[in-house]
């Protein structure tokens, strides 16, 4: 089986290119460190960029917290968003070998 | 071990993780390591079931030799060097024991290892005979600071004696639940990162996107390429700054540089 794919690294301070590709996205998962005025932060900033995107067209949105309350995280999106939120810890090395 | 000499090619790991699984070493594994290795350290690597390299096996006498590889050269320096006019004596079942030890008791209890594999702990004691009853080892903590209960070698079981004992316990703990649980877990945590299949996504994902690109979001970016590769997606993974994205790309590509090392992964479908 082959993959392809195109592998994009960018920084959040770009904001027009963070912009399009949120949303451009199916799926955003968020693994930053575990503050959650961080966490506010990014998704408030998610929220935001994806109010102008139809409600069929929503990605869904995972956190990888693994000590704060998944509550807490989802109330700071938009509520059209909260039912598209999810958390997901992802187990590391399964991610790794089923590379 | 049954052998008349162990010779160490390369790297070498040696030991009896047996108790991990709420077993003890069989086929005579239980009475052969203590003559070998002595029977203080033989007992400490059966109830530990830690693995030692190839220096420690040397320095244990659990191996007579080490050599980087095995060719014809080298073997025939192997045979020269080796102490074959005294290859009786070099019977395992017929060695005498070297650690005339009277440790106490306490060295055993010391050891921390009540917990897992408690009755095979108990077995491992018993079957090698160091004079210490089963039951005084279940108590041994209690007991660890009381002088009275020492154990020499001289209480080691007689070879054929203690293959029965040894035959005895394995088959004992085999049944019991204990053992049949860490079984269990064991075979259930290689499972869990082995995966027999690739996932497979039942998401129609095309584009996926992974904010924080630390070790876990590495390891996202990672599953998210698997998932959308198919397709010829796209995986963007955002970084704090120009700086750190920078980097993180070069760590993601050299995950998928040891996939490819690791064979999981064709250099095509790393995308090099």
């Amino acid at each position: 089986m082959t993959l392809r794919y195109v592998l994009q690294v960018i920084s959040i301070s770009n904001d027009q290119e963070f912009r399009d590709h949120v949303l451009e996205a199916d799926i955003i998962i968020e693994a930053i460190p575990e503050k959650l005025a961080l966490k506010q932060s990014l998704f408030s900033k998610i929220g935001d960029i994806l109010r102008s995107k139809p409600e069929s067209d929503l990605p869904i949105i995972g956190s990888n917290t693994s000590s704060l309350d998944i509550d807490s995280i989802a109330s700071f999106l938009p509520t059209n968003l909260q039912p598209r939120f999810l958390g997901k810890i992802f187990p590391f090395l399964q991610a790794k070998f089923y590379l | 071990m049954s052998c008349h000499f162990r010779i160490g090619v390369g790297k070498v790991k040696v030991g009896q993780p047996e108790i991990k699984i709420g077993l003890i070493p069989g086929a005579g594994g239980t009475q052969r390591l203590p003559r070998l290795v002595g029977v203080q350290k033989g007992v400490e690597m059966m109830l530990t079931g830690k693995m030692m390299g190839e220096e420690d096996g040397l320095e244990t006498g659990l191996l007579d030799m080490l050599v980087d590889s095995l060719d014809e050269d080298s073997i025939d320096q192997v045979l020269s060097s080796l102490p074959l006019h005294s290859f009786r004596s070099k019977r395992t079942c017929l060695l005498s024991l070297k650690d005339p030890i009277s440790s106490s008791i306490s060295y055993l209890s010391s050891l921390s290892l009540l917990g897992r594999g408690r009755q095979a702990h108990r077995a491992i004691v018993a079957s090698v005979g160091v004079g210490i009853s089963p039951q005084h080892f279940e108590t041994s903590y209690q007991l660890s600071n009381d002088s009275n209960y020492s154990f020499s070698t001289s209480n080691l079981t007689p070879f054929q004696q203690g293959l029965l004992e040894e035959e005895c316990w394995f088959k004992k703990l085999l049944i019991s639940s204990e053992s049949k649980a860490l079984r269990y877990l064991f075979f259930a945590r290689n499972t869990a990162v082995k995966p027999p299949t690739r996932l497979r996504s039942s998401l129609d994902v095309n584009v996926g996107m992974v904010v924080g690109g630390g070790t876990m979001g590495r390891g996202i970016a990672l599953s998210l390429v698997n998932c959308v590769g198919r397709k010829g997606g796209t995986v963007v993974v955002v970084e704090r700054d120009e700086e750190t994205a920078r980097k993180t790309f070069g760590d993601i590509k050299s995950e998928l540089d040891l996939g490819i090392k690791l064979g999981k992964l064709s250099r095509e479908e790393a995308g090099f």
